[in-house]
């Protein structure tokens, strides 16, 4: 077996991680690093555009639902840490709970893509659209964004899940690099409720 | 098809992004871009004011754009390499490329229609084939972003001990793709980082979209480096010349049928 191309099923002892390897391969870390700076840009976008306009978004920001996205973080969290648990059994090829944990990580994101649905629902029934230009444009696009984000990480979770069940081999990186992703998800959502619904 | 051809298509990656550059920077000079909450009138005026650098701009762009034909064939041919059984992935790829080159060289016509009009028709008709143009320009992200997409899905899903292209320029695609998708979102909005002006729709997609090209271009240069063949019947077919010694080891018998050749 190639090097860092360890199967999950394959004795525990080969799945420990070694020292000299990054977790999930190198390639995830380039599309966190991309991805994170793409974040930070529309972060500095949106403080550029709140200091030209203080009163506008001091204004708006008062109207978001900061106990929702309070609520949401929480879920992000523990589905953070059920995912790392996940890997943790897939590591100690405990397959049924690392499946389990997986489809638990799945319903939490789930009930975060719902809360943010029932979110966003309110806000447009309260007239505050993205169409103004100002602060609901980055509350929607960046909101946006990183639902596309967990829509992705639900998809990456379905599978390992699906691969548990069915017995099949996960590569060591792939299932590293899917849990990694998931708490990037988790890590980015923290950035974005700090800066569009706390930060004054 | 040989290593210095793949090369050559290659290179009109930084070729078009340097002949766009000039195009833009030095000829429209549209650093910031006339937006959405310009007047008719003020955008008719540009036109009539820098007419001829615009028409040089423009020029310069058309010709620039269809560089990208040469240079994403490469990059489909090199990344073709680890795709087993049929090219679907690198058809597509094309496919995707072709769309891209039609769009990209089309979207000068109205731009270049406004500057070759510009002060003899009404200054509403010049402000409507400048924001057609600029619709055209970014509304029509989404073959780029596939494009790009299904780059890195190919990389992704070929043997790794196949792939010339790195895993890792996979992912930093995906990325990209993911960066560039949300500017067609510009049409929702006539102000803000989303307006077609703005920096999450315009410079941040065109900027990273450019930056992503030069990646590709070295990323490429290299796997055509590692690859003796960049793919199936594309082998290097020069006659292999063996370099005859200039001295024989001591003790070594001497051939006769090389007697003469050596003299």
């Amino acid at each position: 077996m190639a090097d860092g191309v360890v199967a999950v099923g394959s004795p525990a002892r080969a799945l420990e991680p070694r020292a000299s390897r990054i977790p999930g391969g190198a390639g995830i870390w380039i599309f966190l690093a991309v991805d994170f700076t793409y974040f930070t840009a529309i972060f500095a976008a949106f403080m550029v555009d709140r200091a030209d306009r203080p009163e506008a978004f001091a204004a708006a920001r008062g109207t978001v639902d900061v106990l929702t996205g309070g609520l949401n973080t929480l879920l992000l969290l523990s589905a953070s840490y059920v995912a790392a648990r996940a890997l943790r059994a897939m590591r100690h090829d405990e397959r049924r709970a690392a499946g389990r944990y997986l489809l638990a990580a799945a319903a939490l994101g789930v009930a975060f893509v719902l809360s943010k649905a029932r979110e966003w629902a309110i806000e447009l029934d309260h007239g505050h659209s993205p169409g103004d230009g100002g602060f609901y444009v980055y509350y929607y696009f960046a909101g946006g964004m990183h639902l596309l984000h967990v829509l992705i990480g639900l998809a990456v979770l379905a599978w390992l899940h699906r691969r548990m069940r069915t017995g099949a081999a996960v590569r060591a990186e792939a299932a590293e690099a899917g849990v990694v992703y998931w708490h990037m998800v988790d890590l980015l959502w923290i950035l974005l409720f700090a800066t569009i619904y706390l930060a004054a | 098809m040989n290593r210095a051809t793949v090369r050559a298509c290659l290179a009109t990656g930084p070729l078009m992004a340097l002949v766009f550059a000039i195009g833009w920077i030095a000829g429209t000079r549209w650093i910031p871009v006339p937006g959405p909450s310009m007047s008719a009138e003020a955008v008719a005026a540009l036109y009539v004011d820098h007419r001829v650098s615009y028409l040089i701009g423009f020029t310069l762009m058309v010709l620039a754009v269809p560089l990208l034909a040469p240079w994403g064939a490469a990059l489909a041919l090199i990344s073709r390499s680890g795709e087993r059984g049929q090219p679907v992935v690198a058809y597509a790829q094309l496919v995707l490329l072709s769309c891209c080159v039609a769009v990209f060289v089309t979207l000068y016509m109205p731009w270049a229609l406004a500057a070759y009009r510009a002060g003899e028709v009404s200054a509403e008709t010049t402000h409507t084939m400048h924001e057609l143009g600029w619709i055209m320009f970014i509304f029509t992200v989404p073959p780029f972003a596939l494009w790009i997409a299904v780059l890195a899905v190919g990389i992704l899903w070929s043997p790794r001990e196949e792939q010339l292209l790195p895993r890792w320029f996979a992912f930093y695609s995906l990325a990209e793709a993911l960066m560039i998708a949300p500017a067609a979102l510009i049409v929702f909005f006539k102000t803000g980082p989303l307006a077609y002006d703005g920096f999450l729709a315009l410079w941040l997609p065109l900027v990273s979209f450019f930056v992503w090209m030069q990646v590709a271009t070295v990323v490429a240069w290299r796997a055509v480096t590692r690859g003796a063949a960049v793919a199936p019947g594309a082998v290097d077919r020069r006659p292999t010349v063996v370099p005859v010694a200039c001295l024989r080891p001591v003790g070594e018998t001497r051939p006769l049928s090389t007697s003469a050749v050596d003299g």
